[in-house]
C-alpha cells in the first residue's frame, strides 16, 4: 500500500509538472489577449470569455497548490466580475488585476519572469546583482533626504525587502493602489510630515487590499503626543532614530511573520454527519483547513495525523459524552494546549459551566451562525498556535529549538528516503563571537544572533527548516537540495551577512559565519550526517573562517 | 461520471478516482459532453463542476433531469464559490452534496464513499 501511495504522489507531481507548463502558457496567452485593443471595448462575451479563463485557471492552480497565482487569478476573476454586473468597469483595473496574477505568478516561482518586467520606480534588489529572491517583500519608505533613503534601501535589501522611496504623499498614494506593497515606513523628519500627510499615506494603505498593510514610523522625537498621534493612523511601530537596520528589520520582521501563516486547522467530532458538513464547508470557505470524525473512538488517531490547531466536539454523542472525551484527549500533556470548544442544543447556563470545568474552553449554542462561529474559531486558534510556538521555538531568535529541528530533519530525512530526493544538512557558526560579546556587550551579541536568524529565515525558501542548534550556531534543513546546491546558497548568504553593518555606540562593525554541509546521498544516519556537517564547519574554521564547505568538497 | 472544463483538474480527478479509490471513471469536459454520454455509460453518481462555459452545473443538471432515465442518480457539486446561501441553492437544486475546490486527492474517494454511504443507507 505504502509503495502504491508513492506512486500516486508521483502521480500526482507529474500532474503537476504538466499543469506548471500550461499555467505559464495560459497566463501568457491572457496577458497577450489583455493588450489588444478590443478590450477596451469591454464588451460583455469578451470579459465573460476572460472570467471564465480565469475561473478555471484560478481552480486548478489552488488544486496544484500554486497558492499565490491562484488566489490573484481569483482577486481577476472578482474583477471581472465586478466588470460584468456594471461595477468599476475600466479596462485599466482589469489589466492592473492581470498584472498582479503575473507578479504573484513570477514572485512565488510559479512562472518564469518575463523580461523587462520591472516597473517604472526605482528598487534595489541587492548591491552585487543579487537574484531577487521569491519571498522578497515589497516595502514603500516616504522619505526625503537621500541618505537616510539610500541606507534604508541597502541595508534592508540584504534581508530580500524590496524599497521603493517616494518623497511625495501624492504619488505614494497612487502607486499603493495598484503595487500592494507589503508595508510602509515614514520618517517623521520627512519635510512635509504633518497630520494630513500621514492621515493620507495611512488610508491609501487601508484601502489597498483586504488586510491594513503595516506602517512603521521613526522619528527623532519620542515624546508620547507623536506616539499617540501615530498610534492613532493604526502605526504598528515606532522606532527611535538613529536608524539601525538590525532593528529596524527586527520589527518588520514582528508585524509581517503572521502573515506568511499556513491555514489554520480544525478538527470537528460529532456524531450527526449533516450538521458537521455544514460547519466543515462554513470553516473551509474562511480558508480555514477543518476535517470530520464521526466516531469518537478515531478522536486521538485523528489528532495525531491532522495536527490541528483546535478542536470542536458536539456534546450529545450515543457512544461518549463531549466531555467524557474532552478528558481523554486531556489524558495526553502533548495536547493540553489545544483548545476545545463545545458545540450543543444546551441552553442551561449551570450545564455549559461543568462542560467548561473538564477542560473545554468555550462553548456555542447550536444551530451555530457562521461568523460568531468562524471569528471565535479564528481568535482561539491563532492564540493556541501562538502557544504552540513558543513551546517549540526559542525565544531569542524565534527559530526553532533544538529538539524541535532534530525532530524535523529526520522527518525530512524518512521523506527523502521515500520519494528518493536529496536533503542538505548545514551547521552554521558566527565567526569569533566570543570576541563580539566580550567587545560590544551581550545586547550587540543578541543582536547579531538575531539578524543572522531573520537573514536566514527571510532569505531561504518557505520548505528550508532552520533551528538554534546552540548559542550561536545554527542548523538548517534543506529540501530536494544536495550539497553543493545548499553550498551555493548558503555562501550567497554569507556574503550578505558580512556586508551588513552592526552599530554599537559610534563603532560599526560587520560579522561572519562559517558553516559545513552534507547531504543525504552520503548517509541517511541523522547523527552521523550532523558530525558530517560539525566537521566540515570545523574545516572551515580552521581554513580561516567566513566560507561555507561541503563534507564532501576538499 | 466527472464533469469539468479544466483539462487540468480532470487529470487529478481521474488519478484520484481511479487510482486512489478503485472507482470507474468517464471524465468529461463539458455539459453537453455529459448529456450525451449519461445515459449509455449509467453512471452511480455524478461530479459536477458548478461554473463551465455554456453549459453550467446548474443546467446541466436540469437537463440530466428532464432528458435522461438519471433523474435519481446522486450528484455532487463542485465549486469554489461556498457561500452559504449558494450551497442551499445547490441542494435545493437536488445536489445531495458540495465539494469545495480546491481538493485532496488524497482523500476525495473517501469523501465519495462517505456520501455515497450517507445517501444510500
Amino acid at each position: 500500500m505504502s509503495s502504491n501511495i508513492d506512486t500516486l504522489q508521483q502521480e500526482l507531481a507529474d500532474l503537476r509538472l504538466q499543469h506548471h507548463e500550461n499555467l505559464s502558457g495560459e497566463i501568457s496567452a491572457l496577458l497577450q489577449r489583455s493588450t489588444q485593443p478590443d478590450l477596451e471595448s469591454l464588451e460583455q462575451s469578451l470579459l465573460t470569455q476572460l472570467r471564465d479563463t480565469a475561473h478555471r485557471l484560478a481552480g486548478s492552480a489552488l488544486t496544484f497548490v500554486y497558492e499565490q497565482t491562484g488566489l490573484a487569478l481569483r482577486a481577476f476573476e472578482a474583477t471581472l466580475d465586478n466588470a460584468l454586473a456594471g461595477q468599476m468597469r475600466s479596462a485599466e483595473r482589469i489589466r492592473k488585476a492581470l498584472k498582479q496574477v503575473q507578479n504573484a505568478a513570477t514572485m512565488a516561482g510559479d512562472v518564469p519572469a518575463a523580461p523587462g518586467q520591472e516597473k517604472g520606480v526605482e528598487t534595489v534588489t541587492g548591491d552585487d546583482g543579487a537574484a531577487r529572491r521569491p519571498e522578497d517583500l515589497h516595502l514603500y519608505v516616504l522619505e526625503d533626504d537621500p541618505s537616510t533613503s539610500d541606507l534604508l534601501k541597502l541595508g534592508l535589501a540584504s534581508f530580500g525587502y524590496r524599497v521603493t522611496t517616494f518623497v511625495d504623499v501624492k504619488l505614494l498614494t497612487v502607486a499603493a493602489l495598484t503595487d500592494h506593497p507589503d508595508g510602509l515606513i515614514i520618517d517623521t523628519e520627512y519635510s512635509s510630515f504633518s497630520d494630513p500627510n500621514l492621515a493620507a499615506a495611512a488610508n491609501a494603505m487601508q484601502e489597498t487590499g483586504m488586510d491594513a498593510i503595516p506602517i512603521l514610523v521613526v522619528s527623532d522625537n519620542s515624546g508620547f503626543v507623536e506616539k499617540l498621534h501615530a498610534a492613532r493612523h493604526g502605526v504598528v511601530a515606532f522606532l527611535n532614530k538613529p536608524i539601525r537596520i538590525p532593528a529596524l528589520e527586527s520589527s518588520l520582521e514582528g508585524v509581517m511573520r503572521h502573515q506568511t501563516r499556513s491555514p489554520y486547522r480544525v478538527l470537528l467530532i460529532d456524531d450527526d454527519v449533516f450538521s458537521m458538513e455544514h460547519h466543515r464547508i462554513m470553516l473551509e470557505s474562511w480558508g480555514i483547513a477543518a476535517k470530520c470524525v464521526t466516531n469518537p473512538v478515531d478522536v486521538l488517531t485523528g489528532i495525531d495525523e491532522f495536527k490541528p490547531d483546535l478542536l470542536v466536539i458536539d456534546l450529545n454523542m450515543p457512544q461518549c459524552s463531549g466531555i467524557e472525551l474532552a478528558k481523554v484527549i486531556r489524558f495526553h500533556k502533548q495536547w493540553i494546549h489545544i483548545p476545545i470548544i463545545f458545540l450543543s442544543g444546551e441552553l442551561d447556563a449551570s450545564r455549559q459551566m461543568i462542560a467548561l470545568k473538564t477542560g473545554g474552553d468555550e462553548f456555542i449554542t447550536k444551530p451555530v451562525v457562521e461568523r460568531p462561529f468562524v471569528s471565535l474559531i479564528l481568535m482561539r486558534a491563532k492564540r493556541a498556535r501562538q502557544l504552540a510556538e513558543l513551546m517549540i521555538r526559542d525565544s531569542l531568535t524565534g527559530l526553532l529549538k533544538h529538539t524541535e529541528i532534530k525532530d524535523r530533519l529526520s522527518h525530512e530525512l524518512a521523506r527523502a528516503r521515500r520519494n528518493k530526493n536529496t536533503v542538505s544538512v548545514a551547521m552554521l557558526d558566527i565567526d569569533k563571537f566570543k570576541r563580539i560579546n566580550d567587545t560590544y556587550g551581550h545586547p550587540v551579541g543578541d543582536t547579531v544572533i538575531t539578524t543572522l536568524a531573520h537573514l536566514l529565515r527571510r532569505a531561504l525558501r518557505t520548505t528550508d527548516i532552520v533551528g538554534r542548534y546552540g548559542g550561536e550556531e545554527y542548523l538548517v534543513v534543506m529540501p530536494d537540495s544536495d550539497e553543493a546546491n545548499a553550498v551555493r546558497k548558503l555562501d550567497q548568504l554569507r556574503r550578505e551577512f558580512e556586508a551588513i553593518c552592526f552599530n554599537h555606540k559610534d563603532l560599526e562593525f560587520h560579522c561572519s559565519f562559517s558553516g559545513g554541509v552534507s547531504d543525504s546521498d552520503s548517509t541517511g544516519n541523522i547523527d552521523l550526517l550532523i558530525e558530517k556537517a560539525d566537521m566540515a564547519l570545523y574545516r572551515a574554521k580552521a581554513q580561516g573562517r567566513n566560507q561555507i564547505l561541503g563534507a564532501f568538497s576538499e | 461520471m466527472h464533469v469539468d472544463d479544466d483539462d487540468a483538474i480532470r487529470a487529478v480527478t481521474q488519478v484520484a478516482l481511479e487510482r486512489v479509490g478503485d472507482f470507474t471513471l468517464l471524465s468529461c469536459s463539458s455539459g453537453a459532453e455529459a448529456l450525451q454520454c449519461a445515459e449509455h455509460f449509467a453512471p452511480q453518481m455524478i461530479l459536477l463542476d458548478v461554473m463551465m462555459p455554456e453549459l453550467d452545473g446548474p443546467t446541466t443538471l436540469e437537463h440530466l433531469k428532464q432528458e435522461t432515465d438519471l433523474g435519481n442518480v446522486l450528484v455532487v457539486f463542485m465549486t469554489a464559490k461556498v457561500q452559504e446561501r449558494e450551497i442551499a441553492r445547490y441542494r435545493a437544486l437536488g445536489a445531495c452534496d458540495v465539494i469545495i475546490k480546491p481538493f485532496d486527492p488524497m482523500t476525495l474517494s473517501e469523501r465519495l464513499h462517505s456520501i455515497w454511504i450517507q445517501h444510500n443507507v
